[in-house]
């Protein structure tokens, strides 16, 4: 456990409907009018010329994890900076793969029509948005998903120094809430947020002359999260 | 049934809609390159959703993995395997 240890913020990414933001500077702004996040992250990864094999056969969950983390990466290097192994990725959110669930659900609810799709199986776990992050990037750490009941933006900063094993160096963490418009008509009394909100944080970042990065708290984090 | 240029062409539209292939279209699909490797660079999920695809849509079903090597080598080879399989 890392006890008292002071993380500090060195990079976010906020994806919402339309927008994709990296430390403040717009980095893809769709046209689109568009709700759902997966296509303005689809959209941003074709307009930024990303070019991952597997992109499009990730889920949508996926498709937005990745395209965060591979902003913030690009950025800040974490598994070249540090030992890929004292990296960490730590997600949550509050509607966990409820965007693959349903269409896998629609694969064998019917009896007379039962197909799963091991395609969407596949993607029918919040956590292995996870994992696509790490093979991605290279990343070898700890990882976890959390799912809250309600959106809650002061879990990581007030949890990150028992969450977090003393070896950790660096991680990725935040919010990947994933609540797509169809979504919405099967749970229309579920209020949920549609965004991706990341950071990475750093025990001991190197800076350069003039870079002044914050302390990892709920009152920064809210600040990138609002 | 269809003429094997009809099948090839569904099989087409079915395997980028099954393996959620959205960055590609039919006409990018060379019915004779290999489905896996090299080619389409399929991977052992899409190798169940293939299996899947027979099912679902010609109601046959793969009975072992080696002739599961041989239906998936290509579109052409899938679609050989179909009409084989319905003129029987």
């Amino acid at each position: 456990m890392t006890s008292g240890t002071s993380f500090q913020i060195t990079g976010y990414c906020k994806i919402s409907p339309g927008l994709v933001y990296r430390n403040g500077e717009v980095v893809f702004q769709s046209h689109s009018q568009s709700t759902d996040i997966s296509e303005t992250a689809a959209e941003a990864y074709r307009a930024l010329k990303i070019n991952y094999p597997k992109f499009f056969k990730m889920d949508r969950l996926c498709r937005v994890s990745y395209l965060a983390a591979k902003l913030l990466l690009d950025r800040r290097n974490l598994p070249l900076l540090y030992n890929p192994y004292n990296v960490g990725v730590f997600l949550s959110n509050t509607s966990s793969s409820i965007a693959s669930d349903l269409p896998f659900y629609g694969t064998i609810r019917d009896a007379g029509n039962f197909f799963p799709s091991p395609a969407v199986f596949t993607y029918t776990l919040s956590n292995i948005s996870l994992g696509e992050i790490c093979i991605s990037s290279g990343i070898k750490g700890e990882n976890c998903f959390f799912h809250h009941a309600a959106d809650d933006y002061g879990f990581f900063p007030s949890a990150a120094a028992d969450i977090l094993h003393a070896e950790t160096s660096a991680c990725i963490m935040g919010s990947i809430e994933y609540f797509p418009p169809e979504v919405k008509t099967v749970f229309p009394e579920k209020h949920s947020r549609n965004h991706a909100v990341l950071v990475t944080i750093e025990k001991k970042p190197e800076t350069r002359s003039g870079e002044d990065f914050p302390a990892f708290t709920a009152e920064e984090y809210k600040k990138i999260y609002a | 049934m269809d003429s094997k240029e009809e099948l090839v062409a569904k099989l087409k539209v079915q395997i980028i809609e099954a393996l959620k292939l959205e960055d590609k279209k039919p006409e990018d699909i060379n019915p004779d390159e290999p489905l896996f490797m090299d080619g389409l660079g399929l991977d052992s999920i899409d190798a169940l959703e293939l299996i899947v695809i027979l099912e679902k849509n010609y109601g046959l079903k793969i009975e072992t993995a080696e002739e599961g090597k041989t239906i998936f080598k290509t579109v052409h080879t899938m679609a050989d395997y179909i009409i084989s399989k319905k003129s029987a």
